[in-house]
């Protein structure tokens, strides 16, 4: 039991890595830029949710207020990235979505202050299965990241927007040639990973305590994961996240007595973790070595 | 052409010479002496998780500046206080100290708040320059860190010493700590205290999570799982404790386990999170301080200007003695930092922590260890 109950913890937190890496890969995909603004984004959404609630506004004026938000974040990063994303200035692209989320950062703190935040006051409602438990937060975040790895799975690899998506980022003039429309292609992609954003920064402060930093553990290791699980396979990436996740997670959690290894060890594991596997597999996880013709 | 006369000038200058010592003994009789201002610093946490502390603090000696500076004008002086953001932290405490030395010319700090904030500062004042009195900061480490700063609170050697004997009365214990220097001092003193002289004493599980952690599920069940008869929870105060007994109250089944807390609980805000959970906590911090002016003080604080009840009574007293002691000192001895440090080491001051405060020894006044029990919420003194 203890070591499901460790399991189930993990996978939240895993599942939490994998939602943030999928909107990282999907605006990767469109514009090779490594949108890291996206941690920002998502605990700035967070923090919308939270002003909503505590101005008492009511969940659906909250709801669709935190949702304006997370589309108005989106665009905003398009406007900031289109440029560079055309220009194929990748580099600038990445340092551009840095500033932006240190900016989305300081403005939370200035505005909310760098004091934690509770959505609720009391302990978290929790499901129970035997002796197991999960909270809400922690269930629904399961249940979504499961249900969004596995649609965007089939989007990006079974549908003709996938296909889409990865041609606007190899040539975007041969393909506006062709009639498509690149750049709106690209907003759209920035704005479905500002509302995902926004959802894993609101079920992760849920679960835990709403900070302005919070996002910024969870774009690295969804960074990482995107690294690891290789830059052009989604696939890739979600096996990536589960791993450099559950294993530094289970090595913390399984460890006890005079073995037990602290939580303070956690990232340092998921480095070591990272390195093993970029150099088993520099090219990602599930690549395959391809004929160089 | 000359101006004046020999027998003009012979008239002019006695008159003259009368009038100008008239006018210097009208204007000592009747004009204002200038007042000098002093200024002291003061570092705490005025952001971040602990902000709630800096705040408070700020409350208290922005309510007792009125009285000081009127009590302070007999001796032509007034006193300025400047807030610096310690952010709980050594680094930030030291960007505030040393803005608040060469840029405000302080010879004085009240502070820092956390320890980690005068453990930071300590070593910058080794060279006399400025004197600091932290009315909260209990890291056993601070004694002798530096012969100017000295702190008001009772020691964290006091309190480990404490929880050490109480929880001795089980066999298996675990302790939770973050990685704080005021908790990592807790828990140093509490395990050598165990080792030292509770044999029958065993650690099941001493587990420690990042400062400012958010998730701490993982390593509860840890804990759970080695089945201890007594848990230490050992966070800083704020959030972080909070959270901490949240997450353990989502687990649920803690049967037959005793949990033990320090000063991050006594505030009730802390308690409320949990209330199932830590109905029955044992609580150990400084004793109770009992005294009508000083509950007058709060409640008036608490009526003008918002509640102190993350600095509860004893660091309430504590950051009045400080104040009064070393604003005492500056009004008889001047602006006059080693004079102050010098009389602090010689004499023997009245206060509401104690009425024998005393840094003749050491650089803690000598205050005892309190034991509280949580009933409905609220942290009850019982020895």
């Amino acid at each position: 039991m203890f070591f499901l109950q460790i399991l189930l913890n993990s996978l939240v937190v895993g599942t939490q890595v994998v939602l943030l890496a999928v909107p990282l890969y999907l605006v990767y995909a469109a514009s090779k830029i490594y949108h890291l603004a996206l941690g920002a984004t998502g605990i700035s959404v967070a923090y919308a949710l939270y002003f909503g609630l505590t101005s008492g506004w009511g969940w659906p004026i909250t709801i669709l207020f935190t949702l304006i938000c997370a589309i108005v974040l989106g665009l905003l990063s398009f406007a900031l990235l289109e440029k560079l994303a055309k220009k194929k200035e990748h580099l600038f692209g990445l340092l551009v979505s840095f500033s932006l989320g240190l900016c989305l950062e300081a403005s939370m703190a200035l505005m909310f202050g760098t004091d934690g935040k509770f959505f609720l006051s009391t302990p978290l409602p929790t499901i129970n299965f035997s002796e197991l438990y999960l909270t809400v937060p922690g269930a629904i975040t399961l249940v979504v990241g499961i249900v969004l790895s596995i649609l965007f799975l089939l989007l990006t690899t079974q549908t003709p927007w996938g296909r889409e998506i990865k041609a606007v980022s190899e040539n975007s003039y041969l393909l506006s040639s062709l009639s498509f429309n690149a750049s709106l292609v690209r907003a759209t992609v920035l704005v479905v990973a500002s509302v995902i954003a926004g959802f894993v920064g609101i079920m992760t402060t849920f679960n835990s305590t709403l900070v302005p930093g919070a996002g910024f553990n969870i774009v690295v290791l969804a960074f990482i994961a995107l690294l690891v699980g290789g830059v052009h396979s989604l696939k890739g990436t979600i096996v990536a996240a589960y791993l450099v996740v559950l294993i530094p997670e289970l090595v913390v959690g399984l460890s006890s007595g005079s073995y037990s290894v602290s939580l303070s060890w956690k990232m340092v594991i998921v480095f070591i973790v990272a390195a093993i596997l970029l150099t088993w597999k520099p090219n990602g996880l599930l690549e395959r070595r391809e004929r160089v013709e | 052409m000359k101006l004046f006369s020999k027998k003009s000038l012979g008239v002019l200058v006695p008159v003259l010479a009368v009038v100008l010592l008239l006018s210097g003994c009208v204007n000592q009789a009747q004009t204002p002496k200038t007042m000098e201002t002093i200024k002291i610093g003061v570092i705490a946490p005025m952001s971040g998780d602990a902000a709630a502390y800096g705040e408070q603090i700020q409350r208290v000696i922005d309510s007792y500046l009125p009285k000081l500076n009127e009590d302070a004008k007999v001796d032509g002086k007034q006193f300025q206080f400047i807030y610096e953001d310690g952010k709980c932290g050594g680094s930030e405490a030291v960007s505030a100290f040393q803005k608040l030395k060469d840029i405000d010319g302080v010879k004085f700090v009240i502070g820092g708040a956390c320890s980690s904030e005068t453990l930071g500062i300590a070593p910058l004042t080794k060279d006399g320059s400025v004197l600091v009195t932290s009315a909260f900061s209990s890291n056993p480490a601070i004694e002798g860190a530096s012969p100017y700063t000295f702190t008001f609170s009772y020691s964290d050697d006091v309190i480990g010493k404490t929880i050490a004997k109480e929880m001795s009365k089980y066999e298996r214990v675990a302790l939770i700590t973050e990685q704080n220097d005021w908790n990592v001092g807790v828990q140093k003193v509490v395990l050598d205290e165990f080792k030292a002289n509770y044999p029958k004493v065993t650690v099941v599980a001493n587990e420690t999570y990042p400062k400012g952690a958010t998730d701490m599920r993982s390593v509860l069940e840890k804990i759970k799982k080695m089945a201890p008869a007594a848990i230490l929870l050992n966070p800083t105060p704020g959030v972080t404790a909070e959270t901490l007994v949240k997450q353990m109250a989502e687990i649920k089944d803690w049967p037959g386990t005793t949990i033990f807390g320090q000063y991050s609980y006594i505030s009730e805000t802390a308690l409320a999170a949990a209330p199932a959970l830590t109905n029955g906590m044992i609580i150990i911090d400084a004793p109770k301080v009992n005294n009508v002016e000083l509950t007058a003080f709060i409640d008036s604080v608490t009526k003008e200007k918002g509640p102190l009840t993350d600095i509860g009574n004893f660091y309430t007293a504590s950051l009045l003695d400080d104040v009064k002691v070393v604003t005492g000192l500056i009004r008889e001895l001047g602006n006059d930092q080693a004079a102050v440090q010098k009389a602090l080491k010689q004499r023997t001051f009245s206060g509401y922590i104690s009425n024998n405060i005393s840094f003749k020894d050491s650089s803690f006044p000598g205050v005892g260890g309190g034991i509280y029990i949580v009933k409905d919420g609220k942290a009850e003194y019982q020895q």
